[in-house]
């Protein structure tokens, strides 16, 4: 059993609840231990443009917290908590000035934070800690029929520095390979930006960045998407339908959070992979996913 | 010694690229068997698949296939291709390497490569050659001159349709056969395994469709369609079918049943010659076929006419026929030799519920029964059928016809669940046929409205064992509908409980399922009633396995021998389906009557033609080959074995070569720059193929995408290099892209090329005189941006954002886009590595210690080309060489031992005979004659004079035919030889050898070419290609006439060598030489050996330098083979190969038969940037030596200006090593005093290959570079005393200032001027800028054009010490080759001088290039007047001089003036 504290942040327990339902269900069987800290607040990162200290002195407090419980390892969801806790971390570990200064003001509220929690992306921790060949092992039912368009984000493995290079930040692979050891095929396609960062600025330019992904999934033969990201998930999943209306090209293309996906491979009951929430429809991915059909007599 | 650790002189070489090549080729000839291992079909690696090299614009192929066909006909080089190692064992100088040879499927031998088969060939795979632009066949050859030429199969494993089939119906194979338009052949290929395709095309349930590949992208192919539609071709031809049978055999057999089982075993038996009667008890026969399915899914006279075939072939039919009881089968078995029971599953299976019995509840097959017999009572009202099945279907669906108002299915899960094949549902919609999904019947009751049928609400819950989810009821609720009859269409079971054989609990047959054998000696069971209710192809499959039971037990043999082969393949799925896209599948036309009641034609019409050939090309080829046998058909030599397997070898080498090169790094990873995902972004070598004349698009520049010509491409550098993953720099790729996009322009002035680079790396010799004859002749736009990422425009052109010069952004849409992929490693070559225990780098290639360069970690295992880092062709063939070289020192005891020397029987005296010619005439099997009359050629020849003897044969090259041409020179005294067929290219050598070993000199041989110069460019004028090969025959044969016997003469070698320079080059040259055990001179002018050598002091970042060069010189000094002369100088040289004559200035006279030159350079002088005004301004070596010597100031700044009269008009060519140099040096200052600033002033920082990795570094470390054109150069100049540079920076477009405590000039490198002296005395050329110039950029990169001279070091060009010691050892292992001939050949066909004629006029002598020729004293009586005379060891034949003579006085033998005019008075003279 691996023991990590899980940082769900603001999004996903408002927007992707199916993302994190899904993440406890596969976590479970792939002997994960899940702690919920009380007391986790944001993560920093919406106030990092404002206040840069605020910010860490956010995260630090979160991950302090999560050292305070022993718990030298936590699993994020979301991308931009896996990115500005990292940072947090990162900055604690190599600028001192910094760090006294966060410290100091932890130290009011009785915490202090060295850096030595270490911060992984969910998916980062299954590609890592877990690893495909175990992942490989708890799949059930493979997915071979499916062909993925895997979409990892942008701070999933950008600054690569902070990532410790997990992952190449040009030629991102390991959502691939998490994909691929599910069975199912993941196919090439035109990527870019999912449009996240300025959907708050200019919406659309937001959507026309988005729509280029999804044409050239959807050209090449996706039959969904798997994001990892809530905030790609607003801009693939519940942007589609304006996107197209846009766009005025249809797309139709079902997104899965990776754990769903993982999940359906694992066999895991559909009611426990929160498959209602998703908003595009699944019926055309769950039916590919119905085994061949035996036969009985002409 | 210990046999085991015996050195043993044999080498093996990994990889047949370029660099495999020529090492084994070198090999070869200094003496050593050698096993050439490729893991493709043909050697000749990625240059085979370029268009053009650079900088010369040689056609790539042109220069490498002579090479290609000289390693394959070499007697000392082991070709083995489709192979792999797969262990090493033992150490230096004994190995044990164990290779794996996949199966070829042709066999060698026998394989003339006609190609006759992938013509018949039906299936198309993307070629790997092509870079999958185009296609191949699945018998095919890698390239038009492959080496060897041999075909090969590529085949996978058994496609899943053909596995998944119990008939084992060879789909794959019909599928690609429809495609190809061979619908007859197409047909011939089902019925050889199943003779009903009407029937199996129209009610299959179809396994091979559920086990198609493309089910799990889209839909599978509609495979039983297809058969369909071939059968159905063929009844509208109105052709019938009768099959062969063999003569009848004298043995009885008796099928009780005509349904599918029955009916096939019957089939097998009856063409096996047996006398076969089939009993029925029905009227009519078919079976279930008949009763059981109704006419508008299988049409009666389908059914009749596939059972009239087998009345036809003579199988007697009884109907009416009822065989029931032991007695009766008893009977049988007494009249007949074996007895088969096929009577199927005839009764339906009841639910158990009460009210099952009612008498308006029918079972579905007896309902059936009734129907097709016609003995059902009309229907009326309201239907309903339980069950999910095609059965339940045919009923539902027959009710319609026959009166019934409504019809309803029940069925317990959902439709998801059916077992029905899908069109079944689908039609039966389109019927009106009403569906209750998740209902399930308990109880039928009747009453006054009619049945009641009482029905259970089901949900779904877990996936049950046939997968399927199971229904759950739902408690409570329920739900009653009323129906005026209830069919029950759960399943079926057998009724023979007359026969004693049954299992009562299973109601079936006791029979054994492998052999279909029942307890009873010599009666068989098959089909439904031993499977149970089983589909019509399993019952048919089932027949065959009695069949083949019952044949061999009427012919004694064992029965379940070997039998489980018979069962389903294994099925692995091996396709990347990620880059298929989904395409749709052709759907049958459907028929669904207005008016359903009493319609009973057939619903489903079929594919037509073009349907079917659109759905076959849907096929992806799983299997690759499909195992048709079509090539095995069209082979005339019998080469295909389609049941060849992999073999296993162990080889005893000492030593071994890895070349197995590199592969373009995967740059469909980069889903930004689109390729893979947008079909107009290219790699490179995609676009190599694309500018082919024998590529894909014949040479004329077209996208893929829409196979338009575009006018704008852009090149984009650097894709999978410099960056995260490929740290290091590719080397070639900014010339390969320079020169595609200026034969892209010679191809076609409209179009316009852009190359976006981050630096232009030309660093090789004449490289950047390349690129400005790019820019100012061509036109080509360099634009220094790295595009981040591509995007596709509606019409399929790709947009890019760049900031120009200026700093502009722009917007710029391309035609194509051609991304510059790097090198990589392979994981192949990673896998190799393991395998050899050999170490390799962060990039799985393969690693050498400093100085050591080609050395792995393993004595005795030698690197060569691109597996240790990206390396352009002439420095693969250097490596090659100098690996050989490597190898070659240590095992040179064993020189010439495991060697073939062939003996041959001593010539024929021909001077003065009349010629006696023999013609021997070719068909080469369809080629030559499919198109012309090769008899009638042989014909007229066997009558024109001097000819005593003409033959045709199918393939003259064939092993057979060699013989039989031995035999009819020794019959008829023949003394000329004429072959016309295919090509002198590749098989005169092979004839010629033929008549040799016949007694016959190898020039009384001529090859007249009727393949590739008629039958194949006359292919529809087949009267007009006779004649023309006659007069070509005839041509060859006035040729040979008065050909004279040519004989070769060895000449004896003075058996030493020479080397000119006592740098690193010549050191290592010298030791090279001798330790290959050759007596060797080198000659220093200075008095301290070590040359350039002394003035570099590190390597890298290390000081090692100066150490290493010690030891090279102190293993030089001792080594006891090797003379010293220090502080020499050359007077004159004298001879030519094997015999040279060298004086020094003190008179003193060495002879040697080599000569290696390796005279260096210089650190070039410069006065410009006020060098030498102030002690600020330093060169490079100046710097290293303040490095060096501990006189390092620590000042604040540092800056370098690099190219420093060098790339510009005066000095064009760029010196290489400059870049990494400052580089290195800017470390070693950044190691000293971290805190100095560093800056570069560069044009392009070139650090090529791994010298990046340093690059790298550097920038982490703080060293700046400063960017400035080539005509915005820096100003140096003096403010306070102190050094200033103003540039202007073209990156950031500013001018900028900068005041460094000390300027380092890069001030390149100059050619020793001593090489214009040197050059006049050797009599080899120079190139413009004073370097020695080598006889081939690509191919001799270490040779001179004349014999037993080569070249090394910077006497070559600019370079730095690894690739010196690299080339050195390239040199000497050439000159070894020659040390180590038994002596120099001279003779044969080459120039010979009619002193009488000749007037000394000395053009022959200007123009010859290998200095054959020199004009001396005619004879001692005249003085005055001079002729020319031929060396013959030095000429190569080529007949230049003959062409140049003015007075016809110098002539080529085997080539003269006569023999030629003959020829052509042959093709002039009427016939």
């Amino acid at each position: 059993m691996k023991k990590a504290s899980l940082f769900v942040g603001c999004t996903v327990p408002v927007r992707g609840t199916n993302y994190e339902q899904s993440f406890r269900e596969v976590a479970k069987r792939l002997q994960i231990d899940l702690t919920d800290l009380s007391g986790f607040s944001c993560c920093g990162f919406p106030t990092h443009s404002v206040h840069r200290i605020t910010a860490l002195a956010l995260s630090a407090r979160n991950l302090a917290l999560s050292s305070q419980s022993s718990l030298l390892s936590m699993i994020t969801l979301c991308n931009a908590c896996t990115e500005n806790m990292t940072h947090t971390n990162h900055v604690i570990q190599h600028d001192p000035d910094t760090r006294n200064e966060i410290n100091r003001i932890l130290s009011q509220i009785h915490l202090s934070y060295q850096g030595e929690v270490k911060v992984k992306h969910a998916m980062r921790y299954l590609y890592e800690d877990i690893g495909i060949t175990a992942i490989q092992a708890s799949v059930k039912k493979p997915l071979s029929s499916l062909r993925i368009a895997a979409y990892p984000g942008c701070h999933y493995t950008k600054p690569s520095d902070l990532y410790d290079h997990f992952d190449s930040p040009e030629n991102p692979h390991t959502l691939q390979d998490l994909v691929r050891a599910t069975g199912a095929s993941a196919i090439p396609y035109h990527s870019s930006c999912c449009g996240g960062g300025t959907l708050g600025a200019k919406e659309d330019t937001a959507l026309l960045m988005a729509s280029q992904t999804l044409k050239s999934m959807k050209e090449n033969g996706a039959d969904a998407i798997v994001v990892i990201c809530p905030f790609c998930d607003v801009m693939f999943e519940q942007n589609q339908k304006k996107i197209e209306k846009l766009t005025g090209e249809e797309y139709s293309l079902p997104i899965l959070y990776y754990p769903q996906l993982l999940g359906l491979a694992m066999n895991i009951e559909r009611e426990k992979l929160g498959l209602s929430i998703n908003r595009i429809k699944l019926d055309k991915v769950l039916a590919k996913i119905q085994p061949i059909q035996p036969e009985n007599k002409e | 010694m210990e046999e085991e650790t015996r050195p043993v002189g044999k080498v093996l070489v990994i990889g047949g690229g370029v660099a495999g090549v020529q090492a084994s080729l070198d090999l070869a000839y200094n003496g050593f068997k050698t096993y050439l291992v490729e893991s493709r079909d043909a050697i000749g690696g990625t240059m085979a698949q370029l268009d053009k090299t650079f900088p010369t614009n040689d056609c790539s192929m042109c220069i490498l296939s002579p090479k290609l066909v000289e390693t394959g006909s070499n007697p000392n080089i082991e070709l083995l291709t489709r192979s792999k190692i797969v262990k090493l064992e033992g150490s230096s100088p004994h190995f044990k390497v164990t290779v794996r040879t996949e199966p070829r499927y042709v066999d060698f031998a026998l394989c003339k490569g006609c190609g006759d088969c992938s013509q018949a060939c039906p299936v198309t795979l993307p070629n790997e050659y092509e870079e999958k632009l185009g296609t191949k066949k699945a018998i095919s050859r890698r390239y038009e001159q492959a080496v060897p030429s041999t075909f090969g199969i590529t085949k996978w494993e058994t496609s899943p349709c053909k596995a998944a089939c119990p008939l084992h119906v060879n789909a794959h194979g019909y599928i690609a056969l429809v495609h190809k338009g061979e619908y007859e052949k197409a047909l011939a290929l089902v019925r050889e395994k199943n003779p009903f395709p009407a029937i199996t095309g129209r009610i299959c349930t179809r396994p091979c469709e559920k086990a198609c590949t493309r089910l799990s992208l889209d839909e599978n192919i509609a495979i039983d369609a297809l058969k369909r539609f071939l059968a159905d071709k063929e009844i509208a031809n109105g052709t019938l079918w009768d099959p062969e049978c063999a003569k009848d055999n004298g043995k009885k057999v008796a099928i009780i049943g005509s349904g599918p089982a029955g009916l096939l075993c019957a089939f097998d038996l009856r063409v096996k010659g047996y006398e076969v009667s089939v009993f029925e008890k029905k009227n009519q026969f078919g079976g279930l076929l008949r009763y059981g399915i109704p006419a508008y899914r299988l049409p009666r006279e389908i059914l009749d006419r596939e059972i009239d075939m087998l009345r036809r072939m003579g199988i007697q039919f009884f109907s009416s026929h009822e065989i029931k009881g032991e007695d009766t089968i008893r009977i049988l078995r007494r009249q007949y030799d074996a007895v088969l029971l096929a009577t199927g599953a005839w009764k339906s299976k009841k639910m158990n519920i009460p009210g099952e019995s009612l008498p308006g509840v029918h079972g579905a097959i007896e309902f059936l029964e009734q129907i097709n017999e016609g003995t059902l009572p009309p229907l009326h009202g309201k239907i309903a059928i339980v069950g999910g099945g095609n059965a339940a279907m045919d009923c539902a669906r027959s009710v319609l016809r026959l009166g019934a108002s409504e019809s309803h299915i029940l069925y317990r899960r959902t439709k998801q669940e059916m077992p029905a094949n899908p069109e079944e549902i689908e039609e039966a919609i389109l019927e009106g046929v009403r569906f209750h999904f998740l209902t399930n019947p308990i109880e039928i009751q009747q009453d006054s409205f009619g049945y009641k049928v009482m029905l259970q609400q089901m949900s779904l819950g877990e996936p049950d064992e046939s997968g399927r989810r199971r229904p759950i009821p739902i408690p409570g609720a329920m739900q009653d509908l009323y129906f005026d009859t209830v069919i029950m269409a759960i399943s079926q079971e057998t009724t023979p409980e007359d026969f004693p054989l049954i299992d009562s609990e299973k109601g079936l047959y006791v029979a054994d399922r492998k052999t279909m054998e029942t307890s009873f000696l010599g009666v068989f069971a098959g089909g439904d009633n031993i499977l149970g209710p089983a589909t019509f192809i399993e019952a048919m499959a089932c027949g065959r396995k009695a069949a083949i039971s019952i044949d061999r037990y009427c012919n004694h043999e064992e029965i379940d021998l070997g039998r489980e082969g018979e069962d389903p393949f294994e099925i692995k799925a091996h396709l990347d389906l990620s880059q298929v896209i989904p395409i749709p599948q052709q759907k049958t036309a459907i028929r669904i009557p207005s008016r359903l009641q009493n319609d009973m034609s057939e619903v489903n019409l079929g594919l037509t033609e073009e349907k079917a050939k659109t759905e076959s090309g849907r096929c992806l080829n799983c299997g690759g080959c499909a195992e048709c046998m079509e090539c095995v058909k069209a082979c005339e030599s019998h080469a295909i074995l389609h049941d060849m397997v992999a073999k296993e070898q162990v080889l005893d080498v000492g030593a071994v070569i890895v070349a197995s090169g590199f592969e373009e790094s995967d740059a469909s990873h980069y889903a930004q720059y689109g390729l893979g995902i947008f079909p107009n972004v290219v790699t490179s070598t995609q676009f190599e193929r694309i500018l082919s004349a024998s590529g894909p698009y014949g040479g004329v520049i077209t996208r893929p995408g829409d196979k338009k010509h575009p006018k704008k491409i852009a090149w984009l550098q650097c894709i999978g290099s410099r960056d995260t993953e490929h740290p290091y720099c590719s080397s070639v790729c900014c010339m390969y892209a320079t020169k595609e996009a200026v034969i892209a322009r010679e191809h076609s002035k409209e179009v316009e090329a852009t190359i976006f680079y981050i630096d232009i790396r030309a660093f090789g010799k004449e490289f950047d005189q390349y690129i400005e004859r790019a820019k100012q002749e061509y036109g080509v736009r360099f634009v220094k941006s790295r595009i981040a990422s591509v995007s596709e425009m509606q019409d399929g052109s790709l947009q890019l954002t760049y900031e120009d010069d200026a700093g502009v952004l722009h917007r710029d849409v391309f035609e194509l886009v051609v991304l510059s992929v790097g090198l990589a490693s392979t994981e192949e070559n990673c896998q190799l590595a393991k395998t050899l225990h050999i170490q390799t780098n962060n990039y799985g290639m393969i690693e050498s210690k400093e100085f050591h360069p080609n050395e792995t970690n393993q004595p005795g295992i030698f690197a060569a080309g691109s597996i240790s880092g990206p390396k352009d062709i002439p420095e693969s063939v250097t490596e090659g060489s100098a690996a050989a070289c490597m190898a070659s020192a240590i095992l040179h005891e064993e020189r010439g031992k495991e060697v073939t020397i062939k003996a041959y029987p001593p010539e024929i005296n021909v001077i003065g005979d009349k010629p006696r010619i023999g013609v021997f005439v070719c068909y080469c099997g369809l080629n030559i004659g499919g198109y012309l009359d090769v008899e009638e050629v042989a014909q007229y020849i066997s009558r024109l004079p001097n000819v005593v003897y003409a033959e045709t044969n199918l393939y003259t090259c064939s092993s057979d035919t060699q013989a039989k041409i031995r035999d009819k020179i020794k019959e008829h005294q023949l003394n000329r030889v004429v072959v016309a067929s295919c090509t002198p290219r590749t098989h005169e050598p092979l004839f010629q050898e033929t008549i040799r070993e016949a007694g016959l000199n190898r020039n009384l041989f001529e090859l007249a070419n009727i393949r590739d110069q008629d039958s194949w460019v006359h292919q529809t004028k087949r009267k007009e290609a006779t004649e023309k090969a006659k007069y070509l025959v005839k041509s060859a044969v006035y040729r040979v006439m008065n050909r004279k016997p040519l004989t070769i003469q060895l000449m004896p070698i003075t058996r030493k060598g020479l080397v000119i320079g006592g740098g690193f080059a010549g050191l290592q040259s010298a030791l090279s030489l001798a330790e290959q055990g050759f007596p060797t001179y080198l000659i220093e002018k200075e008095k301290y050996l070590g040359g350039n050598g002394l003035h570099v002091h590190y390597l890298e970042e290390n000081p090692t330098v100066g150490e290493s060069l010690q030891q090279l010189i102190q293993k030089v000094l001792n080594h006891p083979k090797i003379e010293v002369y220090r502080d020499s100088a050359i007077q004159s040289i004298e001879g030519y190969v094997g015999n040279f004559k060298t004086t020094l200035q003190d008179g003193k006279t060495l002879e040697h038969g080599v000569i290696v030159v390796a005279t260096g350079g210089l650190e070039s002088k410069t006065t410009a940037y006020g060098y030498g005004l102030s002690h600020q301004i330093i060169t490079g070596r100046e710097l290293e030596a303040m490095i060096h010597y501990n006189k390092w100031p620590n000042p604040k700044s540092v800056a370098f200006i690099q190219c420093v009269e060098s790339r510009d008009d005066h000095h064009p060519y760029c010196s290489r090593i400059c870049c990494q140099e400052a580089v290195k040096n800017s470390l070693l200052i950044k190691n000293l005093s971290p805190t100095t600033e560093v800056y570069i002033l560069n044009r392009d920082i070139r650090t090529y290959g791994y010298h990046e990795l340093l690059y790298k570094k550097a920038r982490e470390k703080g060293v700046v570079t400063v960017r400035f054109e080539k005509n915005r150069k820096p100003n140096v100049f003096f403010k306070g005393g102190n050094v200033a540079i103003s540039v202007y920076d073209s990156l950031l477009h500013r001018e900028i200032e900068l005041c460094p405590d000390i300027l380092v000039l890069s001030t390149g490198i100059s050619p020793n001027p001593d090489n214009v002296e040197l050059a006049k005395k050797l009599k080899v050329p120079l190139t413009q800028d004073g370097f020695f110039l080598e006889a081939h950029a690509k191919l001799r990169p270490v040779d001179f054009a004349t014999d037993g001279i080569f070249l090394a070091g910077l006497s070559h060009s600019p370079r730095n010490i690894e690739e010196t010691i690299t080339q050195a050892r390239a040199a000497a292992g050439k000159a070894c080759i020659i040390l180590s001939k038994a002596g120099i050949e001279a003779g044969g066909k080459i120039a010979y001088v009619n002193n009488r004629n000749c007037s000394g006029c000395g053009s022959c002598e200007e123009i010859c290039p290998y200095q054959a020729i020199t004009l001396v004293n005619h004879s001692k009586s005249t003085p005055l007047q001079r002729v020319a005379e031929v060396n013959a060891s030095l000429c190569k034949g080529c007949g230049s001089c003959a062409s140049a003579c003015r007075s016809n006085a110098i002539d080529v033998e085997g080539f003269s003036n006569d023999e030629i005019s003959q020829a052509v008075d042959a093709l002039l003279e009427p016939m």
